[in-house]
């Protein structure tokens, strides 16, 4: 069974060039990390491109992580999610159209996906002490990879109210997370 | 802007993290982030926390072919089935070299399997140690910072191509002090009338005139592979 601590063993097994260690790695967590990043992309070429591109940079990088980065998954999971945004943003080139919106989930559904989330975590303690337009927009930004144009678009809403609902949100999630 | 602001730390590192900086801002925090370790450590708080979030997404198995082409990409196996276009991404001077090596060994004993880098140039200090690799396929140039680059914290290195037929040089982009980069040149850029490169030190951005305003630095050849 995987564990973090595993998977911590299996990174530092691959940073001394052990193939087993980072087949071990890939089966563990490819499927968590193409989902964040076909989410991001919606598209399942691009959403490959960026889950090869991130192992291939476990695979010469794994030395450079330190439990300082935060859990190996947490690490894994910002390497595959810049990279999906920058593919996104480089490869697409322009905001999302009105038939994308399509593929984004309405509000409601954002908000019960949240209760996916264990009521014990604090991270949903925090989100459900928010503004239910502040938590969606965060969500529209950081899970779909949404710009600011393109969440306000979606939630139709103000384009100033969405970049301000963002960054208070992001306060006070911050003050919540640090209780 | 003063970066040690802790206020400003704090919201520079959660816009990071969640994404909504972009572009240039986000190359240029991402280069602060070697040099200001609290930056660092905001970052790395917001993705412990925020990354709880991806737990809300349905988990979908990758196909088989990914792992293919991973292990294609690492020179462990020779696929089959690879197309000559889905290399699109640079990690380092091992890798780089590697890559190189590989397609001066291969192209004339297996076209189909070798990837399809157009042009490579190799940027070297005056001491010839390597600096950057550039690889060329298609309208991109894929670069990598392998060597130990001077770093500038307020200033960038910038890529020109210096044209054959003289006209002032053309800005291809800014060049990483750290990683790799991939500089899309769109279909503005005629690569086969480049007559060499050059790399010149520029405020932070790039150089604010079409043309170099700070001192060449280097110049080197673009080789068709």
């Amino acid at each position: 069974m995987t564990t973090p601590q595993t998977l911590e063993r299996d990174l530092q097994q691959i940073a001394l060039g052990d193939t087993a260690a980072f087949r071990r790695v890939y089966e563990a967590t490819s499927a968590k990390l193409y989902s964040v990043s076909l989410t991001i992309v919606r598209r399942t070429d691009w959403a490959e491109e960026a889950l090869q591109d991130t192992f291939i940079k476990v695979w010469h990088r794994a030395g450079d992580y330190t439990v300082a980065k935060g859990s190996v998954m947490s690490w894994l999971i910002s390497m595959v999610r810049y990279r999906s945004i920058d593919l996104l943003r480089n490869r697409a080139n322009q905001e999302l159209s009105t038939d994308d919106f399509d593929e984004i989930p309405a509000t409601d559904t954002l908000d019960s996906s949240l209760d996916s989330l264990a009521d014990s975590k604090q991270l949903r303690v925090c989100m459900d002490e928010l503004q239910p337009t502040t938590r969606q927009a965060i969500q529209l930004a950081f899970v779909y990879g949404l710009s600011h144009q393109e969440v306000s678009d979606h939630l139709r809403e103000a384009l100033g109210s969405v970049k301000s609902w963002i960054r208070r949100g992001l306060e006070s999630l911050k003050r919540c997370l640090q209780r | 802007m003063n970066y040690q602001s802790t206020e400003l730390q704090h919201q520079l590192a959660a816009r990071f993290v969640v994404g909504s900086m972009r572009g240039l801002a986000r190359r240029r925090f991402q280069r602060l982030m070697m040099d200001i370790p609290k930056l660092r450590d905001e970052v790395a708080f917001w993705e412990e926390h925020l990354h709880e979030l991806t737990d809300t997404i349905p988990i979908q198995q990758p196909s088989e072919r990914v792992w293919q082409r991973i292990q294609s990409r690492l020179g462990w196996v020779q696929s089959k089935t690879e197309t000559t276009s889905k290399w699109p991404w640079f990690f380092g001077a091992f890798a780089s070299l590697l890559l190189i090596v590989n397609l001066v060994m291969l192209i004339p004993a297996d076209p189909v399997i070798a990837p399809s880098i157009e042009r490579v140039a190799v940027i070297q200090s005056s001491e010839a140690r390597t600096l950057w690799l550039i690889e060329q396929r298609e309208q991109r140039l894929e670069v990598a910072a392998v060597g130990a680059i001077e770093r500038l914290p307020n200033e960038d290195y910038q890529l020109w191509m210096l044209p054959v037929d003289g006209t002032p040089p053309i800005s291809l982009g800014l060049l990483p002090q750290q990683g790799d980069v991939i500089l899309d040149l769109g279909t503005r850029i005629d690569l086969a009338q480049v007559a060499a490169l050059a790399v010149s030190r520029e405020p932070l951005g790039g150089s604010p005139e079409p043309v170099p305003t700070g001192p060449v630095l280097y110049t080197t050849d673009l080789i068709r592979m």
